[in-house]
Order: structure tokens, then C-alpha cells, then sequence
């Protein structure tokens, strides 16, 4: 039989919070707030139980109440102040990062919010079974976006239309059937698996944080993410169907590095050193899920002018390359060759959103 | 030898979600834009045969055609007799029988832990020019699902069994390392075949050989 099949293991260990959305963000009257730990109760379940204790109109008043803002209209205030338990009404609860482990200098709230409270948390993708986990089409179209910037970095992806406006040319690497044509999709020929689950263990919240090179101020950002913590190791499989896919899936770490190079040229250099976060030695690096800056998803020196074009609408202009993307979360120590290694060299705790570590090797496999 | 069927049994268990598509003509704006099929009775996701065996068909043909067939009557003759050419006097009729795939432990599904038993999966395209997201929901059969899968083989010529046997396992094989129903190139529809049973249901076919193979066929790696 022809061999075709390859399989690799795509090792990944996050270096910063990374996070995938499922789409959902919870409200500020969803979920619980103590001592550095957000529950988010099953609210049917919850409601349920309002219901057996007659508490269902109330509940329904104060759902009805404005000013969230306040600490006071949160759902463990309306608990307690009916006599009920904050918890145990299924659900789950994610670690929050601490407020207190917040260091630094160059910092401040944004407008007169306090950085400390939580507002919307989005909600990380789960299964079925509540469990978090990556899906495959995240970590390829991470994949897709470093080849894009590499192997085709020659090809010309932007089309224009008559009035001027641009988007990306999808055609320029050939994908799905035409008529009376050889199928000819290198996308269809790597295939990647969803991650291995993850446990709300894994998991942290953090905020956003914008920091201005221009300003030389970072500003907390009333955005709220589950992710996942640095430092932990997911699993993918990829499958190549095809000779010219397995190439690209080989030397994917090289191509990565291609694309992480240009990327401090074209834009983390412009950056302040201590605010990059470290890559892991021995290991690749890619930015993964939301919340890591338009740079990382485009062809960012063919969108280079017209991303900013897009901003000029809103109220926040984009002005260069815009600002950098941070979240805060626990230092982590490892050792490396006897000596221990921090992977963030400032003492504010600032990470880069969404960046990873990985490594890939082929398995080898008899029959086929 | 005399006629017999073989009847193969075993369970699909999905590895991860999995999306057959289904009709999505009376989806509701802002809704799962793309459903997947369901058993009209029980609305529980299914594996139709056609799924089954037009796969199981294209992977066997890539792997075994000597000249790349444009269409499927142009298959090498070993693949037209199992799966049929309605091309040919002889093989109009294939020797292998699909059948629709329910799933069977909506139960145990229930118990640890699912809610519901398919997922709206949100996913995104993003322009590489643009940065801009267009987004989509998607509609997946669960992680942990088990199918009962049943594949009738006829036994006509016995000097074809042996051959016919290794291009049964081949293609069970090969769907394991490859992808049922849509989407699989990001994910979906990795499958794992278990639990196989074959028992000769008419006739005096020995089966034992092809319940070893099948007992061989390795369950695909986490």
C-alpha cells in the first residue's frame, strides 16, 4: 500500500494566558465573585432553587435593576442578603487573577473604573462535558497564518474593489472543487486535531491591558477572559495526506521562527523589550485565540495601512501599529540547564496575550 | 462455497465532535447556521450508511487504484465488487451492505455529564488583510459518542474472500486515520472502531479469521 498517511504530534506549552472563545460571556448578575476565585453557578439550577425557596419575583426585580456597575447589586450581594448559600448550584469555578499581584509603575485604570473589578467574563470553549479544550481549527488557523506569511509571503493576497476598499484574496492558495479541474487543496491535506480537555484547573481569568508605546502607559481594560494559565502543555494531533503538506507540517517550527522574527521586526521592535515575553528555548513560538493583536492574524505587512483604515471610524483610532496587547498573570519560574528562568522580564507581570511554545515530531507507525 | 453473509458489528466512537450535515433550510437567524442529520424519531444524531460507505469507498480507491479513476465505475475491480458498479453486468450490485449508524449511549453520555447531546461549536474566519471576523456556528455530534455500526458482507466467490477481508480491514483502517463527514480537516470526525463482531448469519462461511484481523486493527491514539 502507498504510503500517505503521516502523523505528528504537536506539542504546546503556553507562555502566556491564551484565550478561545466559545462565544458566551457571562454577565455581571451570572456569576460569583470571592476571595479570587469566580464561580459561575448553573443558573437554571439556581433559579430552580430560588423558585422552592419563593424567592423567584425578587430575583426577577433585582435582575431587573441597573447600575451593575455597583459591587453591591452583584449576585453573591442579592444571595446573602436573602438568607441563601453562595454556592452550590452546580457550575464551575475558574482561579481570578489576583489584583494584589498586581505590581508596577506605568499604570492606570481606565477612565474613573476600578481596575479591580470584574465586569463581562468571556467564557472559554468547552465541550460537551463542561471540560475547556482547543479546538483544531483555532491551532490551524494559527498554522495557516505563519505559512500565509512564509511559504506564500511572495503571493499578492490583497484585492481591491472599486471603491477602494480591500480584503483578502482567498484564491491565492487553491481550496474546494472547481469543475473539470484536479482537486487541489493543500489546507484539506493537513489535518489537526481538537486539543486534548483541559480542566478548570487550567484555567485563569484575566483582564486586558493595552500598553502605549506612544503614551508610555499601560491602561487596564474592562475585558475579561478565561484562559489558560502559562506554562501548561496541550496536545494536537496533525495528519498529512500528501507529500507537499508533510513538508510544510516538518518544517513548521522553521517557518514559525520565519514568521516570529518578522513579526519583532515589523512590529515587536517597536515595542519595549521588557514587555515581550520570553520565548521557550528549544521550542517555536505562534500566537494563539483572542485578545493577541491584529498583527498576529494577518499578512501583516501586506495589511499594513489597510487594517488602520478600519479603525478610523471608531472611537478608538488606531494610530501606527496600535498598542500592544497585555494581560497580567502569575510570574512563572522554570529551570533551564541549572539555572532558573523567568518567563516575563518585568516586574509589572505583563504577558503577551495569546503567545506559545511549541514543538512537533512525526510518529512514526507500521502498516500504513 | 455456498452463499453466506457476514454480518460485522461493532461501535463507532467518536474521538471527537463529529458533523454529518443536515438540512439547515428552517434555521432561525443567529441559530446554528449548519445542523447536522438527525433520526427524525428520536432527533439524535446519526452515521448514515451513505456516509459510511462513500468514504470507506474514496479512501480504499485512493489507496488501491492503480490509474486514478475519474469516476467510480472506473475503480479497480476488487473495490467495484464490494462496493458495486452500476457500469457492470457483473458488479452491479456490490457485496457490501451499510447500514445507517444510531448512536446507543445517549445514556451514558448523559451521566457523565453532557447536557445536550450534539454542540454549537463557534467558529471564525478572519481576513488576513482585513483582521476582520465573519462568524459561524456549526453543529457537532459530541466528543464520546458510540454509534452501533453494521456492515453486511456477501460471500459469493469464495477465491475473493481473502482479498475482499483485507480490503475491509484496509478500509476501516484508513477512516481511522482519516475523517467521517464534514469539516475534518480542522478537527472533526475522528473516529475509532470497537467492540467488532462478526458472525455468519446464513450460510458456513468461518469467520474466524476476519474477526482476528479486525481484532488487529489498532484503536487510533489519543
Amino acid at each position: 500500500m502507498k504510503k500517505t498517511y503521516r502523523k505528528f504530534i504537536f506539542t504546546m506549552r503556553t507562555v502566556a494566558p491564551v484565550h478561545i472563545g466559545s462565544g458566551y460571556k457571562f454577565g455581571t448578575k451570572e456569576y460569583i465573585n470571592e476571595d479570587g476565585l469566580i464561580y459561575f453557578p448553573d443558573m437554571g439550577k439556581l433559579y430552580q432553587h430560588l423558585v422552592s425557596e419563593g424567592l423567584d419575583e425578587k430575583f426577577e426585580e433585582w435582575l431587573l435593576k441597573r447600575n451593575v456597575q455597583s459591587t453591591k447589586v452583584r449576585l453573591a450581594q442579592f444571595l446573602k442578603a436573602n438568607g441563601q448559600s453562595i454556592q452550590g448550584y452546580g457550575g464551575y469555578t475558574v482561579r481570578m487573577m489576583q489584583t494584589t499581584e498586581q505590581g508596577g509603575v506605568r499604570q492606570h485604570a481606565s477612565r474613573d473604573r476600578q481596575s479591580t473589578e470584574v465586569n463581562e467574563v468571556s467564557q472559554f470553549i468547552r465541550d460537551a462535558y463542561g471540560n475547556p479544550y482547543i479546538p483544531g481549527s483555532s491551532l490551524k488557523g494559527a498554522i495557516r497564518t505563519i505559512l500565509l506569511n512564509t511559504h506564500w509571503k511572495d503571493e499578492n493576497f490583497v484585492q481591491r474593489y472599486g471603491n477602494g476598499k480591500a480584503s483578502e484574496k482567498k484564491d491565492v492558495v487553491d481550496w474546494g472543487a472547481h469543475k473539470n479541474k484536479q482537486f487541489d487543496d493543500i489546507f484539506n491535506e493537513i489535518r489537526v486535531s481538537d486539543s486534548n480537555p483541559m480542566s478548570n484547573q487550567d484555567l485563569l481569568i484575566v483582564q486586558k491591558w493595552d500598553y502605549s508605546a506612544r503614551k508610555q502607559i499601560a491602561t487596564a481594560l474592562p475585558v475579561y477572559r478565561e484562559s489558560i494559565a502559562p506554562f501548561k502543555v496541550i496536545k494536537f494531533e496533525i495528519v498529512t495526506t500528501t507529500e507537499r503538506a508533510t513538508e510544510l507540517i516538518k518544517n513548521l517550527s522553521k517557518y514559525a521562527s520565519e514568521f516570529y522574527t518578522d513579526y519583532k521586526n515589523f512590529y515587536l521592535s517597536e515595542q519595549p523589550n521588557e514587555y515581550v515575553t520570553d520565548n521557550l528555548p528549544g521550542y517555536a513560538s505562534l500566537y494563539l485565540g483572542s485578545g493577541s493583536g491584529v498583527w498576529t492574524k494577518t499578512i501583516f505587512r501586506q495589511a499594513d495601512g489597510i487594517v488602520q483604515n478600519r479603525y478610523q471610524r471608531m472611537k478608538t483610532k488606531m494610530i501606527g501599529k496600535g498598542v500592544m496587547k497585555l494581560t497580567k498573570a502569575p510570574q512563572v519560574k522554570y529551570k533551564f540547564k541549572e539555572s532558573v528562568k523567568t518567563l516575563v522580564h518585568n516586574n509589572e507581570s505583563f504577558y503577551e496575550m495569546g503567545k506559545v511554545a511549541f514543538f512537533i515530531e512525526e510518529v512514526t507507525q507500521d502498516g500504513l | 462455497m455456498a452463499y453466506s453473509k457476514v454480518k460485522i458489528t461493532g461501535l463507532i466512537e467518536l474521538e471527537t465532535g463529529l458533523h454529518i450535515g443536515g438540512s439547515s433550510a428552517f434555521a432561525a437567524i443567529g441559530a446554528t447556521d449548519s445542523p447536522v442529520i438527525k433520526d427524525p424519531l428520536t432527533n439524535l444524531p446519526i452515521i448514515p450508511g451513505s456516509t459510511l460507505k462513500g468514504k470507506v469507498r474514496s479512501l480504499l480507491a485512493r489507496a488501491f487504484n492503480e490509474r486514478t479513476a475519474e469516476k467510480p465505475h472506473q475503480d479497480t475491480e476488487s473495490i467495484r465488487r464490494l462496493f458495486g458498479d452500476s457500469e457492470s453486468d457483473e458488479y452491479k450490485i456490490g457485496r457490501l451492505i451499510f447500514r445507517d449508524a444510531h448512536l446507543t449511549n445517549a445514556d451514558e453520555l448523559t451521566n457523565k455529564g453532557a447536557r445536550t447531546l450534539t454542540e454549537v461549536k463557534f467558529e471564525n474566519t478572519i481576513d488576513r488583510i482585513t483582521a476582520m471576523a465573519n462568524p459561524r456556528q456549526i453543529e457537532r455530534a459530541i466528543r464520546g459518542s458510540q454509534f452501533k455500526f453494521e456492515l453486511i458482507y456477501d460471500v459469493q466467490e469464495e477465491t475473493d474472500v481473502p482479498e475482499d477481508i483485507d480490503l475491509i480491514v484496509s478500509g476501516l483502517q484508513l477512516l481511522e486515520l482519516d475523517y467521517l463527514g464534514g469539516s475534518g480537516s480542522r478537527g472533526y470526525g475522528k473516529v475509532d472502531f470497537k467492540n467488532f463482531i462478526v458472525e455468519t448469519a446464513f450460510g458456513e462461511f468461518d469467520s474466524t479469521e476476519l474477526q482476528k484481523k479486525l481484532d488487529e486493527l489498532t484503536p487510533a491514539e489519543v
